[in-house]
């Protein structure tokens, strides 16, 4: 029986969806055995980031519908044979499907492969209710910003409404240079306010708009300050315990990161 | 005449929708002459959950209406999740308060409201909203909205490990933080004096 995540901010334009595709592709290169399932019905993205938009025949409501069988629905990523997509119907919206059918959803997929990821979509109405109801866990996207992090305080109280407690938090699109001169809120700001555990720290990285173009997830390539992130992410979440970096260290945080990451000394 | 008031089924429960551009008074008369053609249809106690936004004295009104009819009206506003785990009193020998003890960090979008005092055991995050009769204690960071002795009590105060809210509100009285609010490391307590809210450090 394989673990069911949801992918989720409250706030748009973080990264869930790149998150998504991310951890997904992360998860396979590894040979894990993995669905992602857009869960964003009438604005679906997750098809065109990992380039498989031309092979949609049948998507989530279709499936939920009865048009269809799951296993038709199914996308088979073209780079890894254990990497699949359901995608979201585009011409539908969030009142299509309900929690019941999602869960039924997941629970089903779960039998199938070794992890479900699911990419919610922004908000707090309809969508986000479908998307968390099958969901074992929670990882919530957040960018260092005051709205993204009042968001996702929001969303780490809804899901705890819902029963589902101690969500996973990753920091987007942090810029070390401006951390520094205190011009960006920073990691330790961040977990004050949300006081949950922290999975990872996604860095800026500018290949990350141009692998959203291509259909490339950003994991793949090497070259990509961001995908060192992405891979140390999933191997957190395949419960391995993978360093982290420090938080009560003298040398501060900023340096660490900078350090893993490969700028300054 | 349009409807001032009516009764929706949502979620398998009962809840009362007031026409927003209606007066209160037709809201009443509405509602007792629907109560009283449709006695048969509702079972007694069954629970009305009220809307939220309502005045003391309006949420007192609907309360009476309904119950002379016996039916139960409940408030929307608290939160479900606290409302599940705390309610009522918390007392321990040699120590009893009415006050409302909340568990837990009251995060964006959750509100709690409660006639007595309100003590939390971590943080009021920004976004979030507590309400109290009297006094608000919060044994952690207070970023969010503080409303103290919201029945018109001026000797209500606030007390925090930290007071980093923006607005804090005791009674009728509204103060907004400087904008460049220190952070404070010592626990403070935010009260009215001569028709301002002051903070100092507690116990004073």
């Amino acid at each position: 029986m394989g673990e069911v995540i949801v992918i989720t901010s409250g706030k748009g334009g973080v990264g869930k969806t790149t998150t998504t595709a991310n951890i997904g592709t992360g998860f396979a290169l590894q040979g894990k055995k993995v669905v992602l399932v857009d869960a964003d019905i009438g604005l679906r993205n997750l098809d065109v980031v990992m380039g498989l938009e031309n092979r949609i025949v049948y998507d989530l409501v279709d499936v939920t519908d009865g048009n269809c069988r799951l296993k038709q629905a199914l996308i088979r990523d073209k780079r890894y044979d254990t990497l699949y997509l359901l995608p979201a119907a585009q011409t539908r919206d969030k009142n299509a499907v309900n929690p019941e059918q999602m869960k039924l959803l997941c629970k089903e997929l779960a039998e199938d492969f070794d992890y479900v990821l699911i990419d919610c979509p922004a908000g707090i109405e309809q969508g986000f209710r479908n998307a968390i109801a099958g969901a074992d866990r929670a990882v919530i996207v957040t960018t260092p910003e005051v709205s993204a992090v009042r968001d996702a305080d929001r969303i780490i109280g809804l899901l705890e409404a819902e029963g589902k407690h101690n969500p996973k938090l990753i920091v987007n699109r942090i810029r070390p240079n401006m951390v520094k001169k205190g011009e960006m809120m920073d990691i330790d700001d961040i977990i004050e306010i949300l006081a949950v555990d922290l999975l990872g720290i996604i860095p800026e990285d500018e290949y990350i708009v141009i692998s959203t173009n291509r259909g490339e997830p950003a994991v793949v390539n090497p070259a990509s300050t961001a995908s060192n992130a992405y891979k140390n992410i999933v191997r957190r979440l395949s419960g391995e315990n993978v360093p982290f970096i420090s938080f009560e260290s003298d040398s501060g945080i900023m340096s660490r990161i900078k350090r893993l990451f490969g700028f300054g000394e | 005449m349009r409807e001032a008031v009516v009764f929706k089924g949502v979620k398998g429960e009962l809840q009362l929708v007031l026409n927003e551009s209606a007066e209160f008074g037709d809201v009443v008369r509405q509602l007792k002459e629907k109560l009283a053609s449709a006695n048969e249809f509702f079972s007694k106690s069954t629970v009305i959950n009220l809307p939220d936004r309502l005045t003391e004295e309006q949420r007192h009104r609907l309360t009476g209406v309904l119950t002379e009819y016996g039916l139960a009206a409940r408030e929307q506003e608290i939160d479900k999740a606290v409302k599940k785990t705390e309610k009522g009193t918390y007392s321990k020998a040699g120590y009893e308060t009415n006050a409302l003890v909340v568990n837990r960090t009251l995060r964006s979008g959750q509100k709690v409201v409660y006639e007595g005092s309100i003590v939390i055991i971590g943080d009021l995050n920004p976004g979030a909203e507590v309400v109290a009769g009297e006094d608000i204690i919060i044994m952690g960071a207070c970023r969010g909205l503080a409303h103290a002795g919201a029945s018109g009590n001026q000797g209500a105060t606030i007390t925090a490990n930290r007071i980093q809210a923006t607005q804090l509100r005791i009674a009728e009285v509204i103060a907004r933080a400087p904008d460049d609010l220190d952070k404070s490391a010592r626990i403070e307590t935010a009260r009215i004096k001569d028709g301002y809210v002051v903070i100092e450090p507690a116990n004073r």
